[in-house]
């Protein structure tokens, strides 16, 4: 039965994952280029990336329904950083990331009026508080959490020195005063050099293309963008020893 | 950790369509890709760490649903047998789709994992072996012992068939 099947993909098309990663932006810049070229000129992956994102299935009975279980079920467990249970001896580290008191997480803070975004490193099974400008290693993981002064849109990327542009958030309404841990860490590969990481917080959702179009045109720098207020976090990785 | 509220209604925003969209696909209906789609969204809830270090969020949601529609196709199988026995006619309807897609979702429903996630990157999406390896996190190699493992139980299973 296998082989009597027609093959699913053409010669030269991206399969259907590399579809849905070029829709989610986590492409590298030139992956997203060369897809983006590909696009141009193929009716069949263009028919395929509108199906992919087809978005009537959201306005179905269903998925309103899930979407409202959803959102009774979400944050209902107690907040913590369960991805650092993945790491070997990460259990004393998990202490290190509990949140203070007071609420504030102790991370390092890329500030500006009350929006903020904190990053906390996973190196060699232990955490520490990053730091703007701090140096992290190929392997090390991190883990982002924000805040905003008042009800916004949410968007995290980053930016690598490979000119790889990844979406890490996309949060459409991101409540003000309390931290929110974003879903998601971020494992560091072994490209050295800079790592940037741009937060924005919107009135409203952002487009988000020509959001990561301006991130890509500045390199990973963006210095404002309308309707947005904009922080940023730099990390330069070191080469593996 | 907990996935927030907020947090999990922007990934259900950007990801549920295509989960849906590919549970149909491989499922064949829409009930079937409905339930799919529950199943992933509301096991992250339970189990938020299966996020975590993933390259992208894209490439966890693809192996997700491909897992989640697997586990279904065992579950549809186990059950047309029940019914079968029972001598009520099974949920399937083979009328609604070519015989090759029918045939192909009765032989993911049998072959374990990871077989049945090889069988469907390699056959229905047409990925190559070193898009597949870091999906499975194995090497290229292994990948390609496995699918002829897949090949090798699909000419067993022909054999079967042909002296019956």
């Amino acid at each position: 039965v296998f082989d009597t099947l027609t093959p699913p993909r053409s010669e030269g098309c991206p399969s259907p994952l590399a579809l849905g990663e070029y829709a989610a932006s986590e492409l590298a810049h030139d992956s997203h280029a060369q897809m983006a070229a590909h696009l141009s000129s193929c009716p069949r992956c263009r028919e395929a990336l509108r199906d992919l994102d087809d978005p009537s299935y959201l306005g179905s009975p269903q998925a309103k329904a899930l979407r409202a279980e959803l959102a009774r079920r979400g944050g209902a467990r107690p907040r913590g950083y369960a991805w650092l249970g993945a790491a070997a001896a990460a259990a004393a580290a998990l202490l290190l990331f509990a949140r203070s008191p007071g609420g504030e997480p102790d991370g390092a803070r890329a500030k500006g009026a009350d929006d903020s975004i904190t990053v906390h490193v996973l190196h060699a099974g232990r955490v520490r508080r990053g730091g703007d400008g701090d140096e992290v290693m190929p392997g090390d993981a991190l883990r982002f959490a924000t805040t905003s002064a008042r009800l916004c849109a949410f968007a995290l990327y980053g930016y690598d020195a490979r000119g790889r542009l990844d979406s890490y958030a996309q949060i459409d309404r991101l409540e003000p005063g309390r931290e929110v841990a974003l879903p998601s860490a971020v494992r560091l590969d072994d490209t050295p050099g800079e790592e940037r990481f741009t937060a924005v917080f919107c009135d409203a959702p952002p487009d988000a293309h020509a959001l990561t179009e301006a991130i890509r045109a500045g390199a990973g720098r963006l210095a404002g963008f309308p309707g947005c207020r904009v922080r940023s976090l730099v990390l330069h990785k070191a080469v593996a020893p | 950790m907990s996935v927030s509220a907020a947090e999990l209604d922007a990934l259900f925003r950007s990801h549920g369509p295509r989960v849906f969209r590919r549970a149909r696909r491989l499922l064949g209906r829409d009930a079937d890709a409905h339930e799919v789609v529950q199943d992933v969204f509301l096991g992250l809830v339970e189990r938020p760490g299966q996020l975590e270090l993933r390259d992208g969020v894209s490439a966890w949601f693809y192996t997700a649903t491909t897992h989640a529609c697997l586990n279904r196709l065992r579950n549809m199988r186990g059950r047309a047998r029940i019914l079968a026995a029972r001598g009520q006619p099974s949920e399937a309807d083979p009328q609604l789709e070519p015989d090759a897609l029918v045939q192909l979702r009765d032989a993911l429903a049998q072959l374990p994992p990871p077989l049945g996630e090889v069988a469907v990157y390699t056959f229905v999406d047409g990925m190559t072996q070193e898009e597949i390896a870091p999906l499975l996190g194995c090497s290229r190699r292994q990948v390609g012992v496995l699918i002829e493992r897949v090949r090798a139980w699909g000419r067993e299973q022909e054999a079967r068939c042909s002296t019956r």
